[in-house]
């Protein structure tokens, strides 16, 4: 049987966005090409992503062709520039960084081709979650710093000479197990929340969840001085209570606990007083303690609209660029310009992650799974952008897809793999609509 | 519908927080470059200046002054005729720019006005590194080297100009320094004793001593007075209240001198008598004739700045009589620079007037070989009629011949004061004066020895200058 018009249209366009973004990462890497003297290395990294999107699509196309056309070219772009930015600033890291696009693109592929991986999440939360703490644990107790550095937080555990970040798959799992225990909830503590009697006073149901994400993300913080996936977890945590619960005083609470916990923790810890204080003046400092933030702004500066150039920046100013820093090397080199196209892109991913999970019509862990995976992987860009800008403290979370580290990129392409399969799942719009 | 709501305003959430991240985005690129590329620890500013690949400097002859080259992989500014040093200046990334460096800074590194498709494209667009423009200096390098060659180890300033364009020949300060080795040197250059950083020619303010007598002979050659009128008891010394003493640089013979003789020796007696036998004399104006109140620059370069140099009498040491006199005589607070002295001569050398002094020549642009001549804007001030000038070139001409002993050395038409100056503890000598070969535009140049009371030896100096003049022109 023929495919249908509309399937054939969304096909070509799905071609079309992997020809734009495989031209625009060639476009990157042939300038860093011509800007280096010697460096083969910028093609294999190239080929490297052509094969990945290429099996990515491919794969996609035949074994679930009803899947949001969108997400996949969208994660490959910015995973491409991702390279093309890692490859002109650290060109050892570049090389691992797509050794990892290798293992995301497959693990997207498994998660998005996995006919009942949903089921599993939810049916399974308990011991997925029991596993999750049991990882956190470990790195509590065992975790270690790639860098070697003796002060530098130990986020990581390693497996021989590779290293993940447990708190990273903490994302996933924590997504999962809030959609599917808020998904059961949802009836009664929307009923709860509207009850005319107990309008004055918050549910159980909702303050108990609520002061449990926030003491594990307490946990997180204390233990692993990880401000930056603390303030996320919980973050995510809260948009999902108020989504299943319809009441805007979850988020006013949740944003007094953040400011409780923050004003604790500045008092507490050197790292977070560091980072709260750069942020409020760092120009005193610009040479010392804010040497990172002031040269990021810098990089803006420098970029202006059209950009220095691909190569043709100074971006190595910035510590550690390749890494938390990436969004603003990316505006240095190709400005305003290229900040607006990532923000183009996280604003389109956005909208199709909200978009699948308002498709899911009386699914609500569907819809809650597709909300707060979209919400993950975008507040965490939000968090990351902001702060290399002044505009909130650093709290070292990476840029999704673009930054550099195996950990993320294989959470983020996991994500995405789970919205496609979210995508295509038989929804009473779809079935409304007829395929 | 249950959620439905909460996703929508978690949608409008998320955009106004990417509209407020796009707007910080364009708050910092667009008005970052104004506060934060200034900022001198920000790193990028000197790497982008050593990246531009700066013109090279030539003199009038299109001899090769200054230029940028790469080094090992970094663009290094190389100095090649010690003799320029000083005109030239140095372009340091630690220290900054200075003297012609800095007065042609936007031209020679390419960040003035961006005039084509091309250079818009290259340096907005591909932000290409800028490469600036050659230029071409009015300077003649091989005076230069006879000049500095001349005047040895001599804390010195001198100056040569076109008299009728007012484009700088030679322009001279010493002691100087080796731009090339800079860096290396600063910490001993700048305490080091004779300051040379400070441009004499353009800079030093120096009281004027006999040098002031060219303006009292023009204002003689002006009203009609009889230059040939002798005075009485002209050879004798002057001694102030305060213990200085004026007499004649050269000792003359006879007794009884015109103001030409005078001139000749520098004698300062009859110049008192002359002053002090007219009452109505009004100094300041005649001062004011040749604007002295508005010392003359060189666009772009420094200009005039009071020094340690000076020491004149507080009216608490001399009465006001005293005071006026050793103003008419030089030894007021009057000062003026060896440049603005040059200008003066320059109106003698012509029909009275002079044109602002200007050391560019020409522009090249980048990947061009056409030199586009500078037209500079040329204000001409007029100091003396053409009778008086055509007066005191006569009376230049005697004094040259007169400090020469009667020989003739060179070609040229050559007029020439030699003039003493006393400034507290120290002495300067100058000369000054024209040279004029056959066919050709005049020049007027002016020579500035400070701690030196030794007339023969700014006579030696000045006649290798002559020799280089008569080879040149």
């Amino acid at each position: 049987m023929r495919p249908s018009v509309e399937l054939q249209n969304t096909r070509l366009l799905h071609i079309l966005l992997h020809v734009v973004a495989g031209l625009f990462v060639f476009a990157g890497m042939a300038s860093i090409s011509l800007t280096r003297t010697s460096g083969s290395g910028v093609w294999n990294a190239f080929a490297v992503w052509i094969a990945c999107a290429l099996a990515g699509a491919v794969l996609l196309n035949r074994y679930l062709p009803a899947h949001d056309r969108l997400l996949f070219p969208l994660a490959m772009l910015l995973s491409g520039w991702g390279l093309v930015v890692i490859y002109r600033l650290a060109p050892p890291f570049a090389e691992r960084q797509a050794f990892w696009l290798v293992i995301s693109v497959g693990a997207l592929l498994v998660v998005a081709l996995a006919p009942h991986i949903l089921s599993w999440l939810r049916i399974y939360r308990y011991v997925v979650l029991a596993l999750a703490l049991l990882l956190l644990l470990a790195t509590i107790v065992f975790g270690r710093n790639p860098s070697g550095f003796a002060f530098a937080p130990r986020l990581w555990l390693s497996l021989g000479a590779f290293y993940f970040q447990p708190s990273e798959i903490m994302k996933i799992i924590l997504v999962a197990f809030m959609a599917s225990y808020l998904g059961e909830q949802s009836a009664a503590i929307r009923a709860d929340a509207h009850d005319g009697a107990r309008t004055r006073s918050l549910s159980p149901r909702l303050v108990g969840p609520m002061l449990l994400m926030w003491l594990l993300s307490l946990v997180i913080l204390v233990w692993q001085r990880d401000l930056g996936a603390a303030t996320l977890l919980f973050v995510v945590f809260l948009l999902l209570l108020y989504l299943a619960s319809g009441d805007l005083r979850i988020l006013l609470g949740g944003a007094l606990l953040i400011i409780i916990a923050a004003l604790a923790a500045y008092h507490l810890f050197d790292v977070v007083r560091l980072r709260v204080d750069i942020w409020l003046n760092p120009w005193p400092e610009a040479d010392g303690r804010a040497y990172q933030i002031v040269q990021s702004l810098m990089a803006f500066g420098a970029g202006g609209i059209f950009g220095a150039g691909v190569g043709l920046g100074s971006p190595g100013y910035i510590p550690v660029a390749h890494s938390d820093f990436v969004f603003a090397a990316l505006a240095e080199e190709w400005g305003l310009l290229g900040v607006i196209c990532v923000l183009s892109c996280f604003a389109v991913l956005a909208l199709r992650g909200l978009k699948i999970g308002l498709a899911h019509s009386g699914r609500a862990f569907h819809k809650l799974l597709a909300t707060g995976l979209t919400m993950m992987l975008f507040v965490q860009a939000l968090m990351i952008m902001a702060g290399v800008l002044k505009l909130l403290p650093l709290t070292g979370v990476t840029l999704p897809f673009v930054s550099y580290g195996g950990s993320s990129l294989l959470v983020c392409f996991t994500m995405i793999g789970l919205l496609l399969r979210l995508s295509t799942m038989d929804t009473p719009t779809r079935r409304a609509g007829g395929r | 519908m249950a959620f439905s709501r909460g996703i929508r305003h978690l949608l409008l959430g998320s955009l106004a927080c990417l509209l407020l991240i796009g707007l910080s985005a364009t708050y910092w690129a667009i008005t970052g470059p104004d506060s934060l590329l200034l900022r001198a620890d920000n790193p990028r500013v000197i790497e982008a200046l050593a990246a531009i690949q700066r013109g090279s400097v030539f003199d009038r002859n299109q001899k090769l002054l200054a230029e940028t080259v790469s080094q090992d992989g970094a663009l290094t500014r190389r100095y090649l005729r010690p003799s320029t040093y000083s005109a030239i200046g140095y372009y340091s990334l630690r220290y900054g720019v200075s003297g012609v460096e800095s007065a042609f800074d936007a031209l020679l590194s390419g960040s003035s006005e961006i005039r084509t498709l091309q250079e818009f494209v290259n340096r907005r667009l591909l932000n290409r590194p800028q490469i600036g423009s050659d230029i071409k200096l009015t300077i003649d390098a091989a005076l230069q080297d006879a000049l500095v060659e001349a005047l040895g180890d001599a804390r010195a300033a001198a100056v040569v100009l076109d008299a009728q364009s007012g484009g700088v020949l030679a322009l001279i300060s010493l002691p100087t320094y080796d731009p090339n080795t800079l860096e290396d040197d600063w910490e001993y250059l700048i305490e080091a004793d004779g300051q040379p950083f400070f441009n004499r020619a353009l800079q030093g303010q120096y009281q004027l001593g006999g040098a002031i007598y060219t303006v009292l002979l023009a204002h003689a050659a002006a009203s009609d007075f009889d230059l040939s009128q002798r005075f009485s008891q002209s050879s004798a010394p002057i001694e102030f209240q305060d213990g200085m003493t004026l007499a004649c640089v050269i000792k003359p013979k006879q007794t009884e001198l015109s103001l030409a003789d005078a001139y000749a020796y520098g004698c300062p007696a009859p110049f008192k008598d002359f002053y002090l036998r007219d009452p109505i004399l009004n100094l300041d104006s005649v001062l004011a004739t040749f604007a002295f109140a508005n010392p003359i620059t060189l666009n772009g370069l420094p200009g005039p700045e009071r020094t340690e140099l000076l020491a004149t009498p507080s009216e608490a040491q001399v009465d006001a009589e005293t005071l006026a006199l050793r103003s008419a005589l030089g030894q007021g607070d009057l000062t003026t620079t060896p440049l603005h002295m040059a200008a003066i001569m320059a109106a003698i050398a012509t029909d009275g007037n002079v044109s602002s002094p200007y050391i560019q020549a020409a522009t090249r642009s980048p990947r061009t070989d056409q030199w586009k001549s500078n037209s500079p804007e040329s204000t001409v001030i007029s100091m003396l009629s053409a009778d008086v000038a055509r007066k005191l070139r006569l009376v230049l001409r005697e004094t040259w011949f007169t400090l020469q002993h009667g020989a003739v050395s060179g070609r040229g038409d050559v007029g020439a004061q030699i003039a003493q100056s006393q400034s507290g503890e120290s002495a300067q000598i100058w000369l000054n004066g024209f040279f004029q070969a056959t066919d050709k535009t005049p020049v007027s140049f002016v020579i500035l020895l400070e701690d030196s009371e030794d007339p023969q030896a700014m006579l030696a100096i000045g006649q290798a200058m002559i020799r280089a003049l008569d080879e040149l022109f």
